[in-house]
């Protein structure tokens, strides 16, 4: 990795939450096709499905209080609490500060609404607080509850999203940094082609009409087939490392057969592990990337210290990944 | 690319490579100018049509041409003019 500017941080430690599994037969017969239609196209064999007491900000705590345990760490080492979503409906206030107080906390909390990139923005973001020297310990957290937000008789969304919540604590470190340059960047201009309507103030409230996320298939799948391959090379020329120094590959988990398409253009070597926790968790926005790491790193399939390559993409439309090393 | 390839194809993206006759997608004329929406081709089953059609065609087809492949008959205009070099 190439000499950083900033003052190094490394991941410490993950956390995880994971609301009730469902299979995938349960949307499959609401939609009237068959398992085996939904597995073809989505890859997603199981969803995770909150509760009505599984709140993005209890889910975020869960999952913060997880990432704490594992690292060892009180929760008042903590310094910043970011918190990724755009699923809280509840627009004001922001999940973050409610997060902290869970914890115990009083400081400094804010949350991101990058959607499905949100957790990679926001692990540049504490990278940043840290490097700049204002802070030696963030909370990094990724939580949605996407179905609140879905149509379940739409049948591009509905066998994709899901809920949940994964975290990850970043600490300063006296050593090598572990949390490369970001590579990030936005198309406004697609906004249309996943985006929540109608827009709140277009509704009457007597309407009773409840905003769903609209996902124009054909325009998502063909940008990000386009964006990410891109970004992911980039990442690993910012970092100056290669595959070979990759022990895994962790892009947000939209869709399996879209991830199979990045890594074939990719040409992902068969000694990186594709994470591919979206297949039995379903697509939880920006929780998904932690989730698959927080997997991957708990079922002991990645060595420590080797790095992973992360990258989140989706509404926005928008993108961001780094290299890090795994905790 | 005749009509019953591209039935295949439809038929594949919509209902799986395993789909039985009886999924099979049939495209009479009057279908033809219909919205793919209103075929039951729903936005992620188009992708996954212009993706096969690209790879079988070995056709580069650009964004803004994909996003105006709306119809049965848009599609098979495309090729056809792919075909002939013209698109």
């Amino acid at each position: 990795m190439s000499v950083d500017a900033v003052r190094p941080c490394r991941m410490v430690s993950t956390g995880s939450y994971r609301p009730a599994s469902v299979d995938a037969g349960q949307v499959a017969e609401r939609l009237g096709v068959t398992r085996e239609w939904v597995l073809s196209r989505t890859g997603v064999e199981s969803r995770c499905v909150a509760g009505p007491d599984e709140s993005v900000m209890s889910m975020a705590t869960l999952a913060a209080r997880e990432a704490l345990a594992a690292a060892e760490l009180p929760a008042d080492a903590v310094d910043v609490v970011l918190v990724a979503t755009s699923s809280n409906l509840q627009l004001c206030p922001a999940v973050a500060p409610q997060v902290a107080a869970a914890l115990g906390l009083q400081v400094a909390a804010f949350d991101l609404s990058v959607a499905c990139a949100g957790f990679c923005y926001a692990l540049h973001v504490a990278r940043s607080l840290i490097g700049a020297g204002g802070c030696d310990t963030v909370l990094v957290i990724g939580a949605d509850r996407m179905l609140d937000m879905i149509d379940p008789d739409d049948p591009v969304t509905a066998p994709l999203f899901a809920d949940g919540a994964g975290a990850v604590v970043l600490r300063a470190t006296e050593g090598e940094s572990g949390v490369g340059p970001v590579v990030w960047g936005s198309c406004g201009q697609r906004s249309a082609a996943l985006e929540v309507r109608p827009h709140p103030l277009e509704l009457e409230i007597a309407a009773r009409v409840h905003p769903r996320l609209h996902m124009d298939g054909l325009a998502v799948t063909r940008w990000a087939c386009a964006t990410v391959p891109a970004a992911v090379r980039e990442i690993l020329a910012a970092g100056g490392i290669g595959w070979d120094d990759v022990a895994a590959f962790i892009p947000h988990q939209a869709n399996w057969k879209m991830i199979r398409r990045v890594v074939r253009a990719l040409d992902v070597p068969d000694s990186v592990v594709v994470a591919d926790d979206g297949r039995f968790t379903g697509n939880t926005s920006a929780a998904s990337v932690p989730l698959a790491l927080d997997r991957l790193v708990t079922s002991g399939g990645i060595p420590r210290g080797r790095w992973a390559v992360l990258v989140g993409y989706g509404a926005g439309l928008a993108y961001a990944g780094q290299a890090v090393r795994i905790p | 690319m005749t009509l019953e390839e591209f039935e295949q194809i439809l038929t594949s993206v919509v209902h799986g490579d395993k789909a039985g006759p009886e999924k099979a997608i049939r495209l009479p004329e009057e279908a033809l100018d219909r919205h793919f929406e209103e075929l039951d081709v729903d936005s992620l089953a188009r992708a996954e049509m212009v993706t096969v059609i690209s790879d079988t065609y070995r056709i580069e087809i650009g964004d803004d041409e994909a996003g105006e492949l709306t119809t049965p008959r848009s599609v098979l205009e495309f090729l056809a003019a792919a075909e002939r070099g013209t698109s």
